[in-house]
């Protein structure tokens, strides 16, 4: 199939000028494999492409709904969010701010995440097709949103807002945290995306950076590799702090169970639903953990033992720590682990 | 390369297909249903935050922090030799109040004076914390009194 017959078939630009080099590099190239290796360029541009040993198929791939588009984009706003917005939320005084931030700071403070939020979702965002000024405001408002919520589940989860607080203290506490995580909303593209991000822009490249195929157990080692050091990023950072001890000491078994809940959902948001690199299980298809939920469950735990280092390595814990302590300090840490395990994964 | 589930058409399916590719780019342009309608409910829950700033702004009354605390003997229990008598401490004034401190008095029927005090890292407008006090002897009976000593204000 050559640029001139997909152009029949109504190929998008990127394709047409993609098959004309890939045609070319046919007559050039020893192996399939190196076909294999372009070809997958095509796939997550909205094409499937199958090689075989007599040849390869493009073929136009099912494009998701106009509702499942919006999902997926949404699911890039809050791993932008949490990505960003984990060491705020970690942050006594931003509670304590909460405590006595005046309403009208507080309203300032609002309309300066939507400022900021509109100038950043025009060079990044985290939609996927190209930036207008309605989309820009759009994406600004959203990005509110999305930190207000996202505050809203952590801080609660974490038991720093309730119902004992007052409207005042839980408010403020909500608000204060939309700056940072309305940020991460708005830059999630510029940071995290590969693959489709904003591909009006590369739409046109044909260079070749594909990555040779890696066995399972390679890439099983790259997966745990690039969690442990996500995860070492953003834990060794927080460990130090009295946060997490703090945290700790009122967990309850009904807020455990929410963090290891929002950990798992969080992080397999991150990597898998957000479509953030959706070409990465062509990259690597063949790990031990082949379903997401395998991979998902992998990274929680290794970042769980990266959160206990952590903590033992800044004296948090010890043997003479009582049992119960020790679980709940390092699901405390685990969160933001987990959520630094699966940006390294998203990122190596 | 060999096939596509699709095979070339006549010249008019092209220039339907380049029409169906002009409403695609459109369409790229437009904002659709599910993000008009996630625009909706984003905009709501930013006009929900401001709405209730705006209340909060106000129904604020404009006085300082005014720290009271009661002590609720009621609610005293005894073990390992002690006696865990719970204070309520309530913020009734404008304003949080930083490192509230507070003194509790028990004097007893044969003169004995047990004094504690407590500080509460954060007050706010309107909070009402929970203490709790380790005492020697059964404050039940004797006489009780809280004060508070003071607080920072905050900012």
């Amino acid at each position: 199939l050559n640029a001139v017959e997909l152009d029949a078939h109504g190929a998008a630009p990127g394709l047409l000028s993609y098959a004309a080099a890939a045609a070319k590099a046919l007559e050039e190239a020893d192996e399939l494999s190196d076909w294999q290796r372009r070809l997958t360029r095509c796939v997550g541009r909205g094409w499937h492409v199958a090689c075989a040993s007599d040849g390869c198929t493009v073929a136009q791939a099912d494009r998701p709904g106009p509702w499942q588009h919006e999902l997926d984009a949404f699911m890039r706003a809050f791993s932008g969010a949490f990505l960003f917005g984990i060491p705020s939320l970690y942050t006594l005084e931003t509670w304590e701010l909460g405590t006595f931030t005046e309403p009208t700071k507080l309203l300032i403070l609002l309309g300066i995440a939507l400022l900021v939020s509109v100038t950043l979702a025009h060079f990044a965002g985290f939609r996927m097709e190209p930036p207008t000024l309605f989309r820009s405001v759009d994406q600004a408002v959203d990005a509110v949103a999305v930190g207000a919520v996202s505050a809203v589940v952590v801080l609660a989860v974490l038991s720093r807002i309730g119902p004992s607080e007052t409207l005042q203290a839980n408010v403020a506490r909500v608000v204060i945290q939309i700056v940072p995580l309305s940020m991460g909303v708005a830059v999630a593209n510029a940071v995290f995306a590969r693959g489709r991000a904003r591909q009006w822009e590369h739409s046109e490249q044909t260079g070749d950076d594909a990555q040779a195929p890696v066995g399972p157990w390679k890439a099983t080692l790259g997966d745990v590799a690039a969690t442990v050091v996500g995860a070492a990023l953003l834990g060794f950072s927080i460990a130090p702090t009295e946060e997490i001890e703090l945290i700790a000491a009122e967990l309850g078994l009904a807020n455990a169970l929410a963090l290891v809940a929002l950990s798992l959902v969080s992080t397999h948001m991150i990597v898998f639903a957000s479509a953030f690199d959706p070409e990465r299980h062509l990259r690597r298809p063949h790990s031990v953990f082949r379903t997401p939920l395998g991979e998902t469950l992998m990274a929680y735990v290794v970042s769980l033992l990266v959160a206990g280092l952590a903590l033992y390595m800044f004296g948090r814990l010890d043997l003479s720590t009582p049992l119960g302590y020790i679980l709940a300090q390092v699901l405390v840490l685990g969160l933001p682990a987990a959520v630094g395990g699966a940006a390294g994964r998203l990122v190596a | 390369v060999s096939q596509t589930r699709q095979r070339r058409g006549s010249d008019g399916r092209t220039q339907q297909r380049n029409g169906a590719r002009t409403r695609d780019s459109e369409s790229q342009r437009r904002p659709g249903t599910p993000e008009l309608v996630s625009l909706a409910i984003s905009a709501a829950i930013a006009l929900g935050l401001v709405g209730v700033l705006v209340y909060l702004q106000v129904t604020t009354v404009d006085k300082p922090a005014l720290v009271e605390a009661q002590p609720m003997l009621d609610q005293v229990r005894h073990e390992g030799g002690l006696y865990y008598l719970p204070l309520e401490v309530t913020n009734r004034g404008g304003k949080a109040g930083e490192e509230v401190i507070v003194r509790l008095s028990v004097t007893h029927a044969d003169g004995a004076e047990q004094l504690a005090d407590l500080k509460i890292g954060f007050l706010a407008a309107g909070q009402v914390a929970e203490a709790i006090v380790a005492l020697a002897r059964d404050p039940r009976g004797a006489r009780v009194e809280v004060t508070t000593i003071g607080y920072l204000e905050p900012g």
